[in-house]
């Protein structure tokens, strides 16, 4: 292995395993420039790690904890109001999705509403059911009314039919 | 692994125990403002992604898996909080802020201007790096956490975060160069 490819190895000398460093040990016995490279890495790791000793401190530790205790008693009402308050939204949604069914169902089971159903169905199945006597019953209404306006012509203009005879001989027929 | 006793804390946090649950966050609140710090670089964000990381955990206590180290799902919240906090418009025009004397107390008082201007100059090489980068520089370089738990916190494999690492040391490499040039150099005599 060329001297480049130690490189990386020397930098991350704390990371290697033993057969690694054996290696690298292996090469820094033949080559000064390396061993020198790897001697100024070393030190300057030895001071990194130096101030990484030196722990930063803070400045008021018991003030700190104070504060944290402090955010966490607050955030445990703050999450108790929230609670509340949704809550009570919820209360209201409630309230208001009832109203809507109360409404809408009321409508539909009003006595008013149902009435023009059946209605419906009724005259629905009258024609389904009886359209023969219908035809019958539309025939005998047109040529009784035909018959009606023939007795009701004026005896002097064809084309004029006496209006009070044919409400009379309608109104007759309807009663019977 | 997680102590049986830290175990029964966040038994009795997830049954809403706030007693339980303050515990953990004094056990648990100086690691995460000091990642939250390495990430952003400036005290009040780091403040600020603290106090909503613990937040989160509390309202997501109930998701809790007792494989999992809580260390390791604070880191996770952590990450995600200070992603968002680059994608800010804050962030942008605090890019290249960081604050200097972050790191005071150290126990070497002599060290100590030496120490702070090492640690602003490590944090704002790293804000300038891509994100997966500077999130697996400062989990393994920095909070020195093991590949595998680097690979949990950041959902990727070990592959990928041992990729990231290296052009991640490289670029950190090569600005300590340019700003501490002859620290370097003294270092390699």
């Amino acid at each position: 292995m060329r001297c480049e490819n130690f490189e990386k190895q020397i930098v991350l000398w704390p990371e290697l395993n033993a057969d690694e460093r054996g290696e690298l040990e292996k090469h820094l016995g033949s080559c000064a420039s390396c061993k020198t490279y790897f001697e100024s890495t070393a030190l300057t790791r030895d001071k990194i790690h130096e101030v990484g000793g030196i722990k930063p401190m803070l400045a008021d530790p018991n003030r700190m904890t104070t504060d944290i205790m402090k955010r966490i008693v607050t955030g445990n009402k703050q999450i108790l109001v929230i609670h509340s308050q949704t809550l009570q939204l919820a209360r209201y949604a409630l309230a208001a999705v009832s109203v809507f069914f109360v409404f809408f169902l009321g409508i539909e089971l009003l006595p008013f509403a149902e009435q023009p159903q059946e209605q419906t169905q009724v005259v629905s199945r009258s024609i389904v059911l009886d359209k023969g006597k219908f035809k019958e019953a539309l025939r005998k209404s047109r040529s009784s009314n035909l018959r009606s306006m023939k007795e009701c012509v004026g005896p002097f203009n064809l084309n004029k039919v006496d209006e009070a005879c044919l409400r009379e001989k309608l109104a007759w027929s309807k009663v019977f | 692994m997680q102590s049986p006793a830290e175990l029964e804390l966040i038994r009795r946090s997830q049954e809403g125990d706030q007693q339980a649950f303050k515990k953990l966050v004094e056990m648990h609140q100086a690691l995460a403002y000091a990642v939250a710090f390495r990430f952003t670089g400036i005290r009040s964000e780091a403040e600020d992604i603290t106090q909503e990381a613990f937040v989160r955990v509390w309202k997501s206590l109930g998701k809790y898996r007792e494989g999992i180290k809580l260390s390791t799902w604070l880191y996770k919240i952590i990450m995600n909080l200070c992603l968002d906090f680059q994608k800010s418009s804050r962030h942008k025009r605090d890019r290249m802020t960081v604050e200097v004397g972050s790191a005071d107390r150290t126990e070497d008082e002599g060290k100590r201007q030496d120490d702070a201007e090492m640690v602003s100059v490590i944090i704002k090489l790293a804000k300038t790096l891509p994100e997966k980068q500077q999130m697996v520089f400062v989990l393994r370089d920095l909070e020195m956490l093991p590949v595998d738990e680097v690979c949990e916190v950041t959902g990727m494999n070990a592959g990928k975060v041992k990729s990231n690492l290296y052009y991640a040391r490289m670029t950190i490499r090569e600005g300590l160069t340019k700003y501490f040039g002859e620290f370097i150099k003294q270092l390699s005599r």
